[in-house]
């Protein structure tokens, strides 16, 4: 079931209602089903799986507070490995066998024919993702080991971020669900707030990401007949496109919960005005950069080794990374380009110092920052090339053509209104994007949500914005039969 | 509390006002089957003593006006573009909601449908009008299963039509300006020339309807037993017709003997309509306004002396119907004068007719003197200054202005659905309609026209002088 369907529309008011009316006991059974039947609209057979990714970690849970200290390693291993056999099994088999046959056939020994189909379960990422930090938190002793099932299955299984996010801790969530019955549920400054969300994640998706969608389609299926102008504006379409996409999704998810008095953590903090790599790092997809860094990163020893040794740490946890967004070399090498960053950032540290001090540059002008939000822009979008190519090999010859066909002349002939998108189609692309421009700045300089920020204002100019957004919604927002709505991007990983 | 609940109810009232005025504005207006459902809505209860149910061959070829005139039967067509069988059958079963017609006649020709499913664009067109029931339920659910919910709230579908908006989509009320005096018709001007018509008499063998178009073909004739409301088919003639077609026909025509359901196949008896393949044909589908004319004549001369309708005429009920005719014969004056070529003929249809509101603007050499063209423009009503020196002369029902011929003009006339600009000075006239300009021909008569019964822009023409005042359309 899509944030983005009437089947949603129906499901969310439904389920929103009868938990504000049922007795407290009933809250958590009632958030478990409604999240099981959320999750089983896709496929009821991904039910299963998704269960025993909670009975597994529920047990080893468990067995931790059991067993002696030694014996809990073993656990944990366990645990970790039961859920990533469940993912590769899942995710990452075809991948896996691909590339066996490669290797086979490069030495001319026979190809192994796949034994089974497998269909990429929704969302197994993210909730193996936060099933496995539970373990580690009740490993570490961060939390006590759930023992009730139901709180712990709706843990894993929360509906609002249960298939693309955010991914919570069990800190956080676990914590708020055990806290449930207590909770006063009907605040009218939170659930509005959380609607208000709701709202500018549908426009974010509807209106800017599915609209963006129809160019970037239209320019990375038929690369090889653009220069310099179309793929620049593919690539670039095609950051504002995930971003709006993915923030849409995290968006809505925050904005639901908080509907229902759940407090899910941040996921995006304007990424494309970050400073450099890791700063784009502290802000984008937050929740997944942040488990990488305490579950990975930090374990393989962080930063507080030898520069080769970190080095490498950053090396295998972007990787990693780039491998958990996708079964495609494609994604190992976006991650790996993000690594190569940040390494090469810190290497050149002294070169940029020295440079500055040369040329006498000013650095806390605006002109020296707004050069660094570009330059960093510049570098992701690169990386995104590789994100969204079907192959490494379209990677490449994307981006040597982007650089060996300039045809600049394409700026001012009205070129841009013949790739994919009507003119009228891209004059509301680009109010869109203005529109999630100034709210971006509004977070970035007030350091305030949008649901917060209106919450400021007069009643009229607040009552205004969101009649607008709901009409732009209603009329600019690309569902219905003329069109094939697409389905977040995030959903896959 | 109490104040949030008030600040809470308010908004959503507020959102449900916008939300019902954008579905106002957005909702599709087309004059193929969505319109004329709408219109049917409005007509008095039990009043209709004829429908004429099916696609474009019902609806175009059919006119209720000539019926009117004819024998004075009230009859209204109800019908949609290739509108497939299935989507007639919930069309009859949604009017006999409102109506209770004496007999219902059904053109056939898309018996020729073999799709399960036809193009959305025409699930719409055959579905959007309907009011929300159990009828618009089933029909959208046997066009297109698969978009059910989007169908019945409609805005999903047309939402994305920000990009073709225009005027009437705001106006307050949204069609006919005449109301429930559209009786369904859409007329068609314009004229094809064949040699004949096809040949189907040889066509004797028969050829199966597609499962789904037979299922409801039977369907319309049980529900025309079940109301106990006699039922006629028809197909009415049309120049494109082939032998595959006709076998379907025949096939058609096997079912109804079978149910003993009179089936009128006009594509073997076009001659007795007294048709004329040079004259009487829009195109290869369709008859044009002549061709419906006698087709319509026809069917009201049978449907009288077989049904014995009554003659509505001179009923208070039915003056609607009056209406119709009279608007008819108004769009039938505009055609032929749209067909008119000859400058005083021109002059004199135009200044016969009390709803035309006209620009006449004298220009240059506008007299060669080879005419009596001074004569004729002051019987008509225009001032002998300007006739003599030329000028502008406008006129119509709520309007009388004159230019002479030296004056500079800036001049705006706001008609209903029509803006004029008259503009004259160092670098020439300009006749501008909505945007457009008109100006055809430097030395002689530029002529607008403007219809006020039906709200539309007739025609602008020029006549040389130069050239023995020559038409210029």
């Amino acid at each position: 079931m899509l944030f983005n369907s009437l089947e949603f529309a129906v499901f969310f008011p439904a389920v929103v209602l009868l938990y504000l009316l049922i007795p407290r006991k009933l809250r958590c059974p009632w958030l478990l089903v409604a999240s099981y039947f959320f999750y089983m609209g896709w496929n009821p057979k991904y039910a299963v799986l998704i269960l025993a990714s909670t009975i597994i970690t529920w047990l080893s849970g468990i067995l931790m507070g059991r067993v002696p200290e030694n014996r809990k390693k073993l656990v944990v291993a366990g645990s970790f490995f039961l859920n990533l056999s469940i993912l590769v099994l899942f995710k990452y088999f075809d991948f896996l066998l691909h590339n066996l046959n490669t290797i086979l056939q490069s030495l001319h020994l026979t190809v192994v024919d796949k034994p089974f189909d497998v269909l990429l379960p929704v969302g197994i990422s993210f909730y193996t993702f936060q099933a496995l930090s539970y373990t580690v938190d009740v490993y570490r002793g961060e939390i006590e080991p759930e023992k009730n099932l139901m709180r712990y299955a709706l843990f894993v299984s929360f509906f609002p971020q249960l298939v693309a996010g955010p991914i919570e801790r069990s800190g956080n969530l676990l914590t708020q669900i055990q806290e449930l019955p207590k909770k006063k549920l009907w605040n009218y400054e939170r659930v509005t707030g959380g609607l208000i969300l709701m709202i500018w994640g549908l426009f974010l998706k509807m209106v800017i990401a599915d609209r963006a969608a129809v160019l970037v389609d239209q320019i990375f299926d038929n690369y090889q007949i653009y220069g310099f102008f179309g793929l620049s504006v593919g690539a670039v379409t095609f950051a504002l496109q995930i971003y709006c996409d993915f923030a849409s999704y995290s968006t809505i998810a925050i904005g639901a919960a908080q509907v229902m008095n759940f407090q899910l953590i941040e996921n995006f903090n304007t990424p494309y005005f970050a400073k450099s790599i890791p700063d784009f790092w502290r802000r984008w997809h937050i929740s997944l950069s942040s488990w990488f860094r305490d579950y990975l990163y930090v374990p393989l020893g962080g930063s507080r080794c030898s520069k080769l040794c970190r080095y490498r740490n950053i090396l295998i946890t972007f990787l990693v990374s780039g491998l958990w967004h996708g079964a495609n070399w494609t994604y190992v090498v976006w991650g790996g380009i993000h690594g190569l960053y940040q390494v090469i950032g810190y290497e050149l540290r002294g070169v940029k110092e020295w440079l500055n001090q040369k040329f006498h540059t000013k650095t806390d002008c605006i002109s020296y920052k707004l050069g660094q939000v570009c330059t960093t822009f510049l570098l992701t979008d690169l990386a995104w090339i590789f994100f969204r190519s079907n192959t490494l090999g379209d990677a490449f010859y994307y981006l040597e053509r982007m650089f060996t066909k300039p045809d600049f002349w394409c700026f001012f002939n009205g070129e841009i209104y013949s790739l994919g998108l009507e003119r009228q189609e891209i004059h509301i692309l680009l109010l869109g994007l203005l529109l999630l421009f100034l709210t971006d700045l509004i977070q970035y300089f007030r350091k305030e949500r949008l649901d917060v920020f209106l919450a400021e204002q007069n009643l009229w100019f607040r009552w205004g914005v969101l009649l607008c957004l709901i009409g732009a919604i209603a009329i600019f927002g690309v569902y219905g039969p003329a069109y094939d709505a697409k389905q977040f991007i995030y959903f896959q990983f | 509390m109490n104040k949030k609940i008030i600040k809470s109810v308010l908004f959503l009232l507020i959102l449900s006002v916008l939300m019902l005025r954008l579905n106002d504005i957005f909702k599709l207006k087309q004059e193929d089957g969505i319109y004329p459902v709408k219109i049917f809505y409005e007509q008095e209860k039990d009043s209709i003593d004829v429908i004429f149910y099916g696609s474009s061959h019902a609806y175009s070829n059919i006119n209720p006006a000539v019926l009117w005139k004819e024998e004075g039967i009230a009859s209204f067509d109800l019908a949609g573009s290739l509108q497939p069988l299935w989507n007639t059958y919930y069309y009859m079963k949604e009017s006999l909601k409102y109506q209770r017609p004496k007999v219902m006649v059904v053109e056939l020709v898309r018996a020729i449908e073999e799709r399960e499913y036809i193009e959305e664009a025409r699930t719409i067109t055959n579905t959007f009008g309907m009011k929300l029931s159990r009828e618009k339920y089933e029909a959208i659910q046997v066009s297109t299963p698969d978009h059910l919910v989007d169908y019945l709230l409609g805005f999903p579908v047309y939402h994305s039509r920000y990009a073709e908006l225009s005027r009437e989509d705001f106006e307050p009320y949204l069609g006919d300006p005449n109301g429930n005096v559209y009786k369904g018709f859409y007329p068609l001007f314009a004229t094809k020339e064949y040699e004949t018509f096809s040949d189907m008499s040889q066509v004797t063998d028969s050829r199966a309807l597609s499962p789904k178009t037979e299922e409801y073909l039977r369907k319309i004739i049980a529900l025309s037993e079940q109301e106990e409301i006699p039922l006629v088919f028809m197909v009415a003639p049309y120049q494109g017709i082939v032998e595959s077609e006709q076998q379907i026909f025949n096939r058609a025509k096997e079912i109804a003997a079978e149910e003993d359901v009179p089936f009128l196949d006009f594509n073997l008896c076009y001659e007795e309509l007294g048709l004329d393949p040079k004259e009487d044909l829009a195109e290869f589908s369709h008859l044009n306004h002549r061709g419906s004319t006698k087709l319509s004549a026809w069917l009201a001369q049978y449907l009288k002396e077989e049904y014995q309708l009554p003659d509505r005429r001179g009923d208070a009920l039915y003056i609607s119907w009056d209406q119709n005719a009279a608007v008819w014969d108004q769009m039938y004056q505009n055609q032929i004068l749209k067909e008119e070529a000859g400058w005083y003929d021109f002059l004199e249809l135009i200044s016969k007719n009390p709803d035309y509101t006209y620009l006449i603007s004298l220009d240059g050499t506008f007299d060669n003197g080879e005419q009596p063209l001074y004569e004729t423009l002051t019987s008509i009503g225009m001032s002998e200054e300007i006739a003599a020196q030329g000028g502008i002369w406008i006129h119509g029902p709520d309007v009388e202005e004159t230019f002479s011929g030296q004056e500079e003009v800036n001049y705006h006339l706001e008609l209903k659905k029509c803006d004029w600009i008259v503009r004259k000075g160092l670098s020439g006239v300009e006749l501008i309609v909505d945007g457009e300009n008109y100006f055809k021909t430097v030395n002689g008569l530029n002529i607008l026209v403007y219809d006020n019964k039906t709200e539309s822009f007739v025609t602008a023409v020029g006549f040389d002088a130069e050239n023995s005042y020559n038409y210029i359309g």
